[in-house]
């Protein structure tokens, strides 16, 4: 059977802007979280966010004139996670995939107003469009992204975008690891991108009730398997990878940050807005991505968790890797990157997977961060408060979606002769 | 299949054959693109067909027609309520259609985002005020995820699953990688299908915006298809009835920097076409009906049918110019009509079809050729 290697990753998350500054705010437990002074001043009900600082507008607006087409936030974020990956590409990479992972569109109120101001008309808005020329997408398509890269590098080969809502970016590595183990390409570029800091975004979760609007617990307002946690903050990031075929990576002399062996997506088919209370949905994706990776449950040495911080997800998760692992669940140390960074929607578990291969790179397990009291039906060891630095070699991550989408991937330390 | 001209497959195809059309005036004001028309899915309501059919509140108008779709052919497959099978490996591939916020129903919240004075956007005001305007189920119906991830709640489908997005051919992806998934022996059965609903105001401005509708008579439509896909050798079907058989499908990725309105150069589709008749081992003849992906755009649809006459001399069919183009939908939809058509005889030009090509050519960097046959 074909391996599939990592060869190149590039992140951009609220608590570091490259690979070795996340490594670093990780392994030291630090928050990238912070009142986002625009939606305190709106008085939005939840104004703590995972905000990205310093990104770099103008270098990417040098480097992708085409992006003048967008005012998409996202897609700005996913260009500078891939200007760091780009790095790591080989002269010769044709022919290539692209499969990133997202959530949904962003839709640009302020140039709805611009182009209509008062009560909207869709009238004057197309007048208003004829007239003043070029102006952004009210709302880019999915895909955009996609085609700047594939256009940036003349690649020969498809641009899949996977929208499945929080399992998004997992799903898009994975169908990744699958497509190059089944022989379809030697190497790939894959990963996930998101931001909801926006009106509709932060409004949207606020309505629907799932996140903390404790704003006064500041970057502790995110608290997964505590006993304190009422509900998840959002963020905003992005993590792209080059993914290789082992045998084509080493004889190109290629960097290997690790090793894929195994991924498996389910489908709760529970409810709309919560995942089966019994995590069924998630216990299924774990066992068959274990599977798909031919291990056995005591091979794994650390669960990366989907952990966002809501009553109900972190309770299911726990239960679920309660029922694959039984009693050796209490002995697998389990943590949430949320905590530091908070949930960063269709690029989440990208960005939680660049984070794995800190761990495997730096030795060390993330913590959870904000974890000062347990939850008591929350019982495994979630790393509390600071990193533990230890080699981990067997890692399982999970990601589970808005809408009943699960996801699970196998990474593995890299070893050039596994027995 | 659901589109404007109803939802039973047979009489859906026969109408299309009889170049039959429903098509209506745009549903909402507007005198920019008052001379345009819809067509649109009032035939076929979801409610006939979801048992239940209080879930439908929670759904986009692309989500109940996905949801249709899917209960259609799980019904028409067997699979619905009466034959047992594996919901932990049955897989659902599908792909959707750009959501888009429906301007009409979020104008109330719109109301309550503007300066009073300027009448530019004023987040102070959204705050304070338009926040609580939001209909906490819009959160649930501008997801792009929501018409599978309701499919599988309705259908109780469990196994793997992508949801692919925006374009005609990143839906096609669902029904190629639902072939690699059935050849890897990941999955056993998948459903693959695709949901679009282009026929609100804002998908009319986005359209407008990529340059799709300023040059083109395209008629925005709206509907969902979902196939059935087994491996004959593993599949309940051994010996039973099947609609057809997907000899071949060709995929290829043209990015155009340019834009989504640009027409790639006609070499492309011939070469796409040549290399399809090729690899599936056939010759141009062997082809009796071609579906092509017309787009309503005159130089694509010319130079369509200029490269597609060189090969066949067969008859050749364009749902879209009788259903409208469902955009993620249209190329599944295509697939849907070509299987029809093998499965139940359906004469065309007076002659029975055995084997039929399909194209899909439209905006998007997945372009796709498949070849149909009878088993």
């Amino acid at each position: 059977m074909r391996r599939v290697v990592i060869t190149g990753v590039g992140v951009i998350t609220p608590n570091g802007n490259s690979f070795d500054c996340f490594s670093d705010s990780l392994q030291k437990g630090l928050s990238g979280l912070d009142e986002v002074p625009a939606f305190k001043k709106a008085g939005f009900p939840c104004y703590i966010g995972g905000q990205v600082k310093h990104l770099q507008d103008t270098t990417l607006q040098k480097k992708f004139p085409t992006m003048s087409a967008v005012n998409d936030r996202k897609v700005c974020l996913g260009l500078q996670a891939f200007l760091e990956v780009s790095k790591y590409l080989p002269d010769n990479y044709n022919p290539c995939a692209i499969h990133l992972g997202t959530s949904l569109e962003t839709f640009l109120l302020e140039k709805v107003f611009r182009m209509s101001p008062y009560e909207f008309n869709m009238d004057t808005y197309i007048n208003n469009i004829q007239e003043h020329g070029e102006n952004p997408y009210i709302e880019a398509p999915l895909d955009f992204l996609g085609n700047l890269i594939s256009t940036a590098l003349s690649l020969k080969g498809p641009n899949y975008l996977n929208c499945s809502a929080c399992a998004a970016s997992t799903q898009a590595i994975g169908h990744s690891f699958h497509m190059i183990r089944d022989g379809r390409y030697n190497m790939m570029i894959c990963g996930g991108f998101d931001s909801m800091l926006n009106p509709l975004g932060i409004g949207g979760f606020s309505r629907l009730g799932a996140l903390n609007m404790e704003n006064d617990l500041k970057q502790k307002a995110i608290c997964p398997f505590d006993i304190r946690r009422q509900g998840t903050i959002l963020g905003e990031g992005a993590a792209i990878f080059i993914l290789e075929e082992h045998e084509h990576a080493l004889r190109h002399n290629r960097q290997i940050f690790a090793e894929i062996s195994g991924y498996a997506s389910t489908f709760d088919a529970f409810k709309l807005s919560e995942p089966d209370r019994g995590g069924k949905g998630i216990y299924a994706a774990m066992k068959q991505a274990l599977s798909d990776a031919h291990l056995s449950n005591d091979t794994i040495d650390y669960i990366n968790a989907h952990g966002t911080g809501t009553p109900t997800n972190d309770k299911v998760e726990t239960i679920a890797i309660k029922n694959l692992f039984g009693q050796k669940a209490y002995s697998i140390p389990v943590s949430a990157t949320k905590s530091m960074i908070g949930h960063l929607i269709g690029a989440s578990g990208a960005v939680e997977i660049a984070a794995i291969l800190a761990m495997f790179r730096d030795h060390f397990i993330a913590p959870t961060i904000n974890l000062d009291k347990p939850d008591p039906e929350c019982d495994l060891d979630y790393v509390p408060l600071t990193a533990r630095m230890t080699t981990v070699n067997t890692v399982l991550k999970n990601s589970m979606g808005f809408g009943g989408q699960n996801a699970s991937i196998v990474l593995k330390r890299y070893d050039p002769n596994p027995v | 299949m659901v589109c404007s001209l109803g939802y039973h497959l047979n009489t859906v195809v026969e109408s299309i054959l009889l170049n039959k059309t429903q098509f209506s005036k745009v549903p909402f004001k507007t005198e920019w693109f008052k001379d345009r028309q819809v067509a649109l899915v009032s035939d076929a309501n979801p409610r006939d067909i979801v048992d239940n059919s209080k879930s439908l509140r929670y759904m986009s108008r692309e989500a109940q027609l996905a949801v249709s779709a899917l209960i259609l052919c799980m019904k028409d497959a067997g699979l619905y309520d009466s034959i047992p099978y594996d919901q932990n490996e049955t897989a659902l591939f599908s792909g959707t259609g750009s959501s888009g916020i429906q301007l009409d129903s979020i104008s109330k919240f719109l109301s309550h985002a503007y300066h009073p004075e300027t009448g530019q956007f004023d987040l102070e005001r959204f705050g304070n005020q338009a926040l609580y305007k939001i209909n906490p189920l819009t959160s649930f119906q501008i997801l792009p995820n929501m018409p599978p991830a309701l499919s599988a709640i309705i259908a109780d489908i469990k196994g793997a699953n992508l949801v692919f997005n925006p374009w005609e051919g990143n839906a096609l992806l669902a029904v190629y990688e639902a072939l690699w998934e059935i050849h890897s022996n990941r999955a056993k059965l998948v459903f693959c299908g695709g949901s679009d609903c282009k026929t609100h105001s804002n998908a009319f401005i986005t359209f407008y915006e990529y340059g799709l509708l300023t040059q083109s008579d395209v008629v925005m439509s709206e509907g969902s298809a979902f196939l059935a896909i087994e491996a004959p050798e593993t599949g309940r079907y051994k010996d039973k009835d099947i609609y057809c058989v997907i000899r071949y499908m060709y995929h290829e990725s043209y990015v155009d920097s340019r834009g989504y309105s640009h027409f790639h150069s006609p070499d492309v589709y011939d070469e796409m076409i040549r290399t399809t008749i090729m690899k599936s081992c056939l010759q141009p003849m062997d082809i009796d009906l071609v579906i092509s992906s017309c787009d309503f755009t005159h130089l694509h649809d010319q130079e369509e049918e200029r490269i597609l006459k060189k090969y066949f001399s067969c008859p050749m069919i364009s749902p879209k110019k009788n259903i409208g183009n469902t955009y993620a939908a249209a190329g599944i939809i295509n697939m849907a009509v070509g299987a029809e058509i093998l499965k139940n005889k359906h004469k065309v030009q007076g002659k029975e079809i055995s084997r039929i090509l399909i194209t899909s050519f439209a905006p998007g960097s997945e372009k796709f050729c498949i070849i149909l046959e009878k088993p």
